[in-house]
């Protein structure tokens, strides 16, 4: 099995001379396809600049961060922006959604820009948002008549309608009431599940970081704990729905 | 009060680069407002100041009724009448020298040197006599007072030779003294002469323009005007002083609230982007004033600081602005006096910019009224945000639904604005023009925010999908593109309307003047060249010799004039030019006499044209009574023409057989020879050139460089235009930009949050410049629309009412065209800046930021 993702020594800082801050030190991580990995830890662990490496927004100060085998240091913008719009999804915490474009467009644009045709992303908008539960009454609503389970929905549903290998979720349910954050965990369980994407969450929330398959705790930019594994077989289970069809798709 | 101070420039000072374009468009503003300002008030100065120091203390002024200069032997018999203290003659004349290479237009007066000191002031150098020697002054033919000012200009030292161009050819003058600036020298660029020399100079032996009279009594002006009259032939007028100086005052005013309506519409623009600016600003310190609010700021000390910050800014504006108006001044200050020129017919000259308080402050006040308007909408939006949505979930970017009320609205003033123009069609008049103006600007204003939504699906479509996020955001939620595309449609409504009103001058003066003039060649004074009409006179004994050049088969003659009872314009031509069509054609409305132009020819009727017919509700057949140096001339009216831009209040057509031997006047304005089949324009030219060119100054053009130099005067009377186009072209561009760099910076977590999706830094660039082409799009075709609208309001009602010509609008799609490229180059150069700044963004920044 392949690894998604790969971080090779990889270290950040920030600033310079006597004013350089350390985000990450060292930090060495695979996540092998169809795998969910929670990363928690204090504010200022590094988390998101973990994220961030990943998305390929930031670039190391030195090791190498490698996604689909590619090292994204050697890779153009261009081709690391064609990379997150094809391959990668993204989740952010607040939403992030377009506020003046429905919901249907909050989606389907992606799609228009991968250079689909109208009619298949038409077809392929609505799909993701029944998958994700938007009613259809809501796809020509914009975000802000919508709740904020409802809009992370949305973006979930925006995430993922390219298909792609990988998503990273920005505490995704950070900005939830606990329903709406179990409906969403539950959501990217299924989508683990069913479409075997490779998931890295970050969160704060404890429940959350068991949802998936590995736990990772950071400290001060480095590695604190990794636990459990994909490849070992030791799925979490802490919901139902997602537990079920993991199981049935693991048998 | 200085901590509040204080506390409100520190809060300036955190958002110095918006700030900074605030203060600079505001500066732009006020630029352009006190620039016109100035050059118009000084303009104004000089021309009052001209009037009132020629006619000194006179009560009362003669004239010729038929206009131009009279026989000045009448002085005794006015002089006899009881009540009348002092009558002084004048003859007046322009003239121009050169000096480093420019050209200075100069007024010739002549006066009666040694009486003259009892109607008007001079004063020598230190305010001691102007002439040192009264009789080596007189002595001289060649002697000129000269004001100290001009002499300094012209780098004349006293008693220091120096040319000058007259209607008859270049004279040598010298400066036999220097007057003080004061009294007549206040009369700008004047030459004083002994009247007997410049008689002799101007070929005038014996007139006068003008006799000045100083009652014995100042109140009893009224009755020594009716003595005078009774002594006066009837082809002489007096009327008093105060009387012409309000006609010429009405005169200049109707240009100066021309040129005053441009200065507003500087500021109107300055408002629109400055709003826009401080929009942003307020809005991107939403959050710091919910906790202001939360923690017991009243909504209205919120407003009143906002203001308050508004006008510091503004004050900064102004600061810049001011200065930099004074060189917009002096840049457009002699195209400026050249169209104030044309449309009074007078000359008026502009030698530098006097810097007057008066327009500063009106434009300082101007721009931080400008400031505060501008910062009360925003800030009353702000102060009425909802705390907890600010304090919770942020600010909303969401636009409030349209209610009833506003889309009510927009369809009334659609509806008002054609309902208007359709009345315009039927009725032209002054004060529905102005309304259907500002209704129309209205209208287009609120069309806006419609066009933008409508526009943002079909745009979204053909631009790509990543362009369509751009449109499709702003179609959404428009606000800050209407302020953008309100700026662009009223800089292209202004160009056209600009653009409009000089073509039609400019195509109606040349076709109208040229229908006339279609012969092979046409021959009149050289010292047209330099001035801006064409009513220098010549020699009519020439006609003989210039029929007799070979190659010549016709020679036809006009001379124009004016008659002040009636006010009209004269154009007085040859028979021959009525009955042969090969001199050109004399087109009459509907209604003429089937015979009219012979009956012209024959000196039995005489023809209007639509101006005046319109003006005195003339109808073919009505006696025209025309009160001539040899009495009061009546003809029917055969026809009505096209308007002939002799004088605004319309001229009369007749045979100059007539005008001669009324008007006892044999000169003539201009010669029109039709040439012998084969024969060559050339050839013929420079035969004349050869020989009676060589003996009076004569011009001699073919009917394409006679069309040329008619457009060219019309094109340089409104150069000043172009400027001022230019202006408002660099306020759009700045506009666009402004609004477009707030729409960035408000969007600028959703484009962290589209280049975390994949959008590369091209896509988001390509959104702004989307965004761009939207706001150009709808701006430029409703300036298309408005500014066309707006130029056929003015040109067929106000320009009439104003200035008196009766134009019809000539709808140019080059200058359309242009004014289209214009304002899209500015908007697409407006946009590059905030296009290339949201590229750069780095997407984990655009991220964190709130």
């Amino acid at each position: 099995m392949g690894a998604v993702v790969v971080l090779e020594e990889v270290g950040k800082t920030y600033g310079s001379g006597h004013a350089i801050v350390s985000a990450l030190d060292g930090v060495g991580l695979a996540v092998p396809e169809g795998e969910f990995v929670s990363i928690v830890g204090p504010s200022g662990c590094g988390k998101s600049s973990v994220l961030n490496l990943v998305a390929g927004l930031d670039n190391p100060s030195h090791g190498r961060v490698l996604v689909e085998g590619r090292d994204l240091a050697t890779m153009s913008e261009r081709a690391r922006s064609e990379l997150r719009l094809r391959s990668i999804g993204f989740i952010f915490q607040s939403f992030n959604l377009l506020p003046r474009l429905t919901v249907e467009r909050n989606v389907a644009w992606r799609l228009e820009r991968i250079g689909l045709r109208r009619r298949e992303v038409r077809t392929r908008t609505a799909a993701v948002l029944e998958q994700v539960g938007v009613a259809p009454t809501a796809w020509s609503r914009y975000p802000s008549e919508l709740s904020g389970g409802e809009q992370q929905r949305v973006a979930a549903a925006r995430a993922i309608a390219p298909e792609p290998r990988l998503l990273l979720a920005d505490e995704p349910t950070g900005n939830l009431d606990s329903a709406n954050g179990r409906m969403i965990l539950d959501l990217l369980r299924r989508l683990n599940v069913e479409r075997r994407t490779s998931i890295i969450m970050v969160t704060h929330d404890a429940f959350a970081a068991t949802c998936g398959h590995r736990t990772i705790e950071m400290q001060d930019g480095r590695i604190l704990r990794d636990v459990g594994s994909f490849a070992e077989g030791a799925p979490s289970l802490r919901l139902a729905v997602g537990a079920r069809e993991f199981r049935q798709d693991r048998s | 009060m200085i901590g509040g101070l204080r506390t409100r420039l520190e809060s300036l000072a955190h958002d110095l680069p918006q700030v900074a374009m605030a203060v600079v468009v505001i500066s732009l503003g006020v630029a352009l407002a006190s620039g016109v300002l100035l050059a118009n008030r000084s303009l104004r100065e000089r021309f009052d100041g001209s009037v009132e120091a020629l006619a000194g203390v006179a009560d009362l002024q003669i004239t010729a009724v038929s206009g131009g200069t009279f026989d000045a032997a009448i002085l005794d018999a006015i002089r006899a009448v009881p009540g009348v203290k002092a009558a002084a003659p004048l003859l007046l004349a322009p003239a121009f020298t050169r000096h480093g290479g420019e050209v200075t237009r100069l007024r010739v007066v002549g006066v009666d040197l040694l009486d003259d000191a009892t109607v008007r002031v001079y004063r020598g150098p230190g305010g001691g006599a102007a002439l040192e020697d009264p009789l080596l002054f007189l002595s001289q033919q060649d002697s000129v007072l000269i004001p100290r000012a001009l002499a300094t200009r012209l780098g004349v030292p006293e008693d220091g030779a120096f040319a000058v161009e007259t209607a008859l050819g270049s004279r040598r003058l010298v400066a036999r003294g220097l007057l003080d600036d004061s009294g007549v020298a206040l009369a700008e660029n004047l030459l004083v002469m002994d009247l007997f020399a410049a008689q002799e100079a101007l070929g005038a032996d014996g007139r006068a323009s003008q006799i000045d009279v100083v009652a014995t009594m100042p109140g009893a002006v009224d009755g020594l005007r009716e003595a005078l009259a009774g002594v006066l032939p009837s082809h002489l007028d007096v009327a008093p002083v105060a009387e012409r100086r309000r006609e010429l005052a009405r005169a200049a005013s109707a240009f100066q609230a021309m040129l005053d309506a441009i200065a507003a519409m500087g500021l109107v623009l300055a408002v629109l982007i400055t709003g826009n600016r401080l929009a942003t600003l307020y809005q991107g310190r939403l959050r710091e004033m919910a906790v202001q609010r939360a923690l017991g700021l009243p909504p209205g000390a919120l407003v009143r600081g906002l203001v308050a910050e508004s006008l510091l800014v503004s004050a900064g504006g102004v600061l810049i602005g001011l200065p930099v108006g004074v060189g917009v001044a002096r840049l457009i200050v002699q195209p400026v006096a050249d169209t104030m020129s044309l449309n009074l017919q007078q000359v008026v000259t502009a030698s530098g910019v006097t810097v007057r308080p008066g327009p500063l402050l009106a434009a300082g006040a101007a721009g931080l009224l400008a400031g505060a308007l501008a910062a009360l909408l925003p800030a009353l939006r702000v102060a009425r945000a909802g705390i907890v949505t600010v304090l919770g979930a942020g600010p909303g970017r969401d636009a409030a639904p349209e209610g009833r009320v506003k889309r009510l609205g927009r369809v009334a003033a659609v509806a008002g604005a054609l309902t208007l123009l359709v009345l315009q069609l039927a009725t032209p008049t002054g004060g529905l023009a102005g309304l259907t103006m500002a209704c129309v600007a209205l209208a287009g204003a609120l069309g806006v925010e419609p066009g933008l939504r409508w526009a943002s699906r079909p745009l979204g479509s053909v631009l790509g999908p990543a362009a369509r996020i751009g449109v499709e955001d702003q179609g959404r939620s428009p606000r800050r593109a209407v302020g953008a595309a309100i700026v662009l449609m009223t800089g292209v409504a202004v160009v056209i309307w600009i653009g409009s009103m000089a073509r039609s001058f400019e195509s109606y003066v040349v076709r109208n003047l040229m229908l006339d003039r279609e012969s092979d060649l046409s021959v009149d004074s050289g010292f047209n060249d330099l001035t801006v009409g064409d009513d220098a006179r010549i020699d009519g004994a020439m006609l003989q010799r210039l029929a007799q050049i070979p190659g010549v088969r016709a020679v036809g003659a006009g001379v124009n004039a004016v008659s002040l009872r009636p006010e009209t314009g004269l154009v007085a031509a040859d028979p021959i030019r009525f009955r042969d069509p090969a001199f050109g054609a004399w087109p009459l409305a509907e209604g003429a006499w089937p015979d009219a132009l012979e009956r012209v020819a024959r000196g039995e009727a005489l023809l209007a044209d639509a101006t005046l017919a319109s003006r005195r509700a003339l109808t073919v057949g009505t006696p025209v009574r025309i009160t001539t140096p040899s009495g009061v001339l009546e003809l029917p009216l055969a026809g009505i023409t096209p308007t002939k831009f002799r004088s605004p209040a319309g001229d009369v057509m007749l045979s100059r057989a007539v005008y001669q031997r009324w008007w006892g006047d044999g000169t003539i304005t201009q010669a029109f020879l039709v040439l012998e089949p084969g024969a060559s324009a050339r050839d013929v030219t420079e035969a004349i050139q050869g020989t009676l060119g060589r003996e009076q100054r004569l011009r001699v053009l073919t009917r394409d460089e006679l069309a040329g130099w008619y457009g060219a005067g019309v094109r340089r009377a409104f150069s000043f235009l172009d400027a001022l186009a230019g202006l408002v072209l660099v306020v759009v561009t700045i506009g666009t930009g402004d609004a477009l760099a707030a729409s960035v910076l408000e969007r600028t977590r959703e484009i962290g949050a589209l280049r975390a999706l994949g959008l590369t830094r091209r896509d988001i660039a390509a959104q702004v410049v989307a965004q761009a082409v939207a706001i150009a799009l709808v701006g430029i075709g409703l300036g298309l629309a408005v500014g066309h609208a707006m130029s056929f309001a003015f040109v067929e009602g106000l320009i009439p009412s104003l200035l008196g010509w009766r134009l019809e609008l000539q709808a140019s799609w080059q200058v359309a065209a242009l004014a289209a490229v214009l304002g899209a180059a500015a908007c697409l150069v407006g946009a590059a800046l905030p296009a290339a700044r949201a590229s750069r963004m780095s997407a984990i920044a655009a991220l964190r930021c709130e």
